[in-house]
């Protein structure tokens, strides 16, 4: 899947990601139900990008305990040979924690069809972000979050947010875009 | 003393920025509403066509830059003796990457 990645042939590359991701959601789901978690939502048609490789991506919403969330996600991930697995809880509006990350949601709204998804994240890739989410099924939505392993401060991340929003709006004139905050978890495995 | 602004901050001033646009948008990617079906069944409008030749062809430039900027390094690293004798060969390979890249940029 990578070395299509690498070799520029991305739409080999999201084809590839996206079959590994239908064959195992049914395992997935199994999963999060045996230790209590319930999964609200989860769909396999989503692309990730994480230390700038394109990688297995579902857009799971659950609901349960942290512990158990982490627990089944840690499974989940040590089963299919992952290194990491990233979950995300959103921050209410006036909420705090010592744990809490910056993220960035962009909505290109239309309909995003799979090579143009992987040209996007590639251009995410090049405006200095070596992870971010594509749920190109949701109004064309990329997610990225201001985790350690970014290496950039926290103004480096809002410019490099601020550089790709104002690439993006020359394709996408609809786009709208939000910072939030976010506790972020990502277990190495 | 940090000249760092906090979390709050930044995303304040990120958001109204935002809003000043008449683009803030609340939602994290999870609230937004699932289009149904597979992303395999989206047509492939005018559009669509015209957004995937425009991030290709910027994909291609980078590519280039990156292919010559590479060349020149190596040009110069190396001295003046072998750069007689390579110059050629590096000359032919440059306009083999040229011709291949034209290519690609052709294909888009």
């Amino acid at each position: 899947m990578n070395g299509h990645f690498a070799a520029g042939e991305y739409t080999e590359a999201a084809d590839l990601a996206l079959a590994i991701t239908a064959l195992s959601k049914d395992e997935l789901r199994e999963t999060f139900e045996q230790r209590g978690v319930r999964v609200l939502y989860l769909d396999h048609e989503a692309f990730g990008i994480y230390a700038g490789q394109i990688e297995p991506t579902y857009d799971t919403l659950v609901d349960g305990p942290t512990q158990e969330v982490l627990a089944a996600a840690t499974e989940f991930g040590k089963r299919h040979a992952q290194e990491m697995v990233l979950i995300a809880k959103k921050l209410n509006e006036g909420e705090s924690d010592p744990n809490e990350r910056m993220g960035v949601a962009i909505a290109l709204h239309e309909d995003i069809r799979v090579e143009v998804a992987v040209e996007i994240a590639d251009l995410v890739r090049d405006s200095g972000f070596a992870g971010a989410t594509f749920a190109p099924k949701r109004a064309g939505e990329v997610a990225i979050y201001h985790t350690d392993s970014l290496g950039m401060t926290g103004e480096q991340f809002v410019a490099a947010a601020s550089a790709l929003i104002g690439e993006l709006k020359t394709r996408y004139p609809g786009l709208t875009f939000g910072m939030h905050k976010f506790i972020i978890h990502m277990p190495s495995l | 003393m940090s000249n760092e602004r906090t979390i709050d901050e930044l995303i304040d001033a990120f958001n109204a920025q935002a809003q000043a646009e008449g683009r803030y948008d609340s939602r994290t990617f999870w609230e937004a509403p699932a289009r149904p079906g597979s992303v395999r069944d989206i047509p492939e409008t005018e559009k669509a066509k015209d957004d995937l030749a425009w991030f290709r062809a910027r994909r291609l430039a980078k590519e280039k830059a990156w292919a010559r900027s590479a060349l020149q390094a190596l040009l110069e690293k190396i001295d003046a003796k072998e750069k007689v004798q390579v110059r050629g060969a590096l000359q032919a390979l440059r306009e083999e990457a040229d011709r291949l890249l034209g290519e690609q940029e052709m294909n888009v």
